[in-house]
């Protein structure tokens, strides 16, 4: 029993370690003076270039968080309505929109990424901050699609059809009804869309346009010059502000639960 | 009477190659507790929906007080159904619940809250009106939707087998408080069940379902007292079927028909038979008397068989008998009327009189000649 004890607590320390000791080091190295992997004294000095010197990367977060949340509000959007579509109501060629639905998530980010180039090359679409709108608003859908359906799975359709007996239209049923009991799937469903628009670099590397880099492709053009140590503050700066998010969703989410 | 009257005139309902509904002509007086009882598949919940709205009859009309109401969405039909599953809003209060109908009307907040209280008064339901659907019993959430049906004052309510989630005892209960609610309210009441018991004892008329098609309408005794088929006789608690040619008329509205090892037995020609036709009889087994001495002094019309009771099942209020006579089973039940029986009482393998008047017996089938 105690051995066992033992061996998990064992494990435990080493997933964890595997999981943050790198994260540890990378703040570790945010506050080193020297450029180098050397240890050269505590200092802010890249916090003050990545606040005070960085006006193209701070120009890339700017873009990042307007096309995650556009994106995820859009997707939020029409993934909720073919939710509800394909759980709910009955049409010719159902199956097929429910397989083709899906099928992004599992397609190779490349593929949908040179397919999109290629796309938005046919149409005559300049690629610009649009285009990685329009691609991060495409490959979020499915995941929304995938939340808000596995919630209205849980229900019974007669809570619609008794909707429509009591008097309402079909209006009615959706805001008072259907959008209501599928909130936990649909807010999930924005946030896994905003965190997945936030770091996608494949994808946005195929369909960004010059001056329309997101935070991702801004990195890793830095990174081909050399790891700067302005990213390791820029990266704590990140965790920071996701554990922050992180620890206030999960309060919304109990928030939610409770009412 | 507040209610309406319903009427479906050749209703059919195909499910491609299934036919779920085959011709069903059904007039439901105004006011009327009325029944759609038939085993699970037979079409009574279609025809329900079909009255709801949420399905379009292959073919038929569909009157509300005389007015063709096929083409009206649900929520225009002044119908309201109670679901077999509640279907309450579960993100919704009790309040809210049956508030709802009354919010989509956009009626005023004084006026919603005197209507709710009234209507959750009708169900006794005052006490939970903040809670949850989750955080309520069963019966409280039949409670619930029947509520939520009344409030619009429908002139039809649908009830799709509204007690079936219930436990025994409280489904006896909720029925005889249906019924009280129905006196109240007035309005046509269509319920929809596979318990012939839960029908024939609250409804004003039932029709009996099977495989699509009504095998009867009647009253509740009409139904078990003279049932119009064997399929009624048997779906509608338990009887006797006995098989036999008949052998002579007699002008007092009775046949005899000889039913070979068992005998000759005197019935109620209540169908049109004549001398060589096969027929199908029927009798209840509470209508048969069993004594272990041999009936004397019986009145006219009586039928006497002998046989060896094969098992007893004693049920406390009466003891069920199956009484083998000439190898046909006859069930017999017994009433225990009192206890300190003065008469030889009756064990397993005993010699046993049966004995039922003509009056009794009913044919169900007949194969003319």
């Amino acid at each position: 029993m105690n051995s066992k004890r033992g061996f998990s607590s064992v494990v435990f320390t080493l997933v964890v370690l595997f999981f943050y000791l790198p994260l540890v080091i990378l703040i570790l190295f945010s506050f080193n003076h020297s450029k180098t992997m050397s240890w050269g004294g505590l200092s802010f000095r890249w916090y003050e270039e990545l606040f005070f010197h960085s006006r193209t990367l701070w120009n890339s977060v700017f873009n990042s968080v307007i096309v995650a949340l556009s994106s995820g509000l859009i997707s939020t959007i029409v993934g909720t309505l073919g939710a509800v579509g394909i759980s709910w109501y009955d049409f010719r060629g159902k199956r097929m929109l429910q397989v083709a639905g899906f099928l992004p998530l599992i397609l190779p980010e490349i593929i949908i990424g040179v397919s999109l180039l290629i796309f938005f090359a046919g149409i005559k679409l300049k690629l610009s901050l649009f285009t990685v709108f329009l691609a991060h608003t495409t490959f979020n859908i499915p995941f929304v699609l995938l939340m808000v359906t596995a919630r209205l799975e849980e229900f019974d359709f007669s809570i619609v059809e008794a909707a429509y007996d009591l008097g309402a239209r079909e209006i009615d049923a959706l805001l008072r009804i259907i959008i209501p009991l599928a909130f936990p799937g649909i807010l999930s469903g924005f946030l896994i869309a905003v965190t997945l628009s936030l770091e996608d670099f494949v994808i946005t590397f195929f369909v960004a346009g010059p001056g329309a880099s997101t935070l991702p492709l801004h990195v890793y053009s830095m990174i081909r010059f050399g790891v700067s140590p302005v990213i390791n503050a820029l990266s704590v700066v990140i965790i920071a502000a996701t554990a922050v998010l992180a620890l206030s969703a999960g309060n919304v989410f109990k928030y939610i639960v409770r009412k | 009477m507040k209610g309406s009257s319903i009427r479906t005139e050749k209703i059919s309902k195909r499910f491609g190659s299934f036919e779920a509904l085959h011709d069903i002509t059904i007039s439901i007086n105004k006011g009327e507790f009325f029944s759609l009882l038939g085993p699970s598949g037979c079409g009574k919940t279609t025809l329900l929906r079909i009255i709801a709205g949420f399905e379009n009859p292959t073919a038929g009309e569909l009157y509300l007080d005389d007015r063709e109401i096929l083409a009206l969405p649900p929520n225009k039909r002044h119908i309201n159904t109670v679901f077999q599953n509640y279907a309450l809003f579960p993100h919704l209060s009790v309040f809210e619940n049956v508030a709802f109908p009354l919010r989509l009307k956009k009626t005023g907040k004084r006026q919603i809250q005197t209507t709710v209280e009234e209507y959750l008064d009708l169900v006794k339901l005052t006490a939970e009106t903040n809670k949850l659907p989750q955080q309520l019993s069963g019966g409280q959430k039949q409670r619930v939707a029947i509520a939520r049906a009344l409030i619009n004052q429908p002139s039809v309510l649908l009830l799709d087998e509204p007690l079936s989630a219930l436990d025994a005892k409280l489904r006896q209960h909720m029925l005889i408080e249906l019924d009280a609610i129905h006196d109240k309210v007035g309005i046509t009441f269509i319920y929809v069940t596979h318990d012939q018991q839960e029908a024939i004892s609250v409804s004003d008329r039932v029709a009996v379902f099977n495989a699509g098609k009504i095998h009867q309408i009647g009253t509740p005794v009409e139904i078990y007292e003279s049932p119009a088929d064997g399929f009624v006789a048997i779906f509608i608690g338990e009887t006797n079927f006995i098989t036999g040619t008949v052998r002579e008329m007699a002008d007092n509205g009775y046949a005899l028909i000889d039913t070979g090892p068992i005998g000759s037995l005197i019935v109620n020609a209540d169908k049109k038979v004549s001398i060589g036709d096969t027929v199908k009889m029927t009798v209840r087994p509470e209508k048969i008397n069993i004594s272990a001495e041999d009936p004397q002094q019986l009145a006219a019309h009586v039928n006497v068989l002998r046989g060896s009771v094969e098992e007893i099942i004693y049920t406390g209020f009466q003891s069920k008998y199956f009484v083998n006579v000439a190898d046909t089973l006859f069930r017999v039940f017994k009433q225990h009327i009192n206890c300190r029986l003065n008469e030889k009482s009756i064990s397993w393998k005993d010699r046993a009189f049966i004995w039922w008047s003509a009056d009794d017996g009913y044919m169900v089938e007949v194969v003319h000649r």
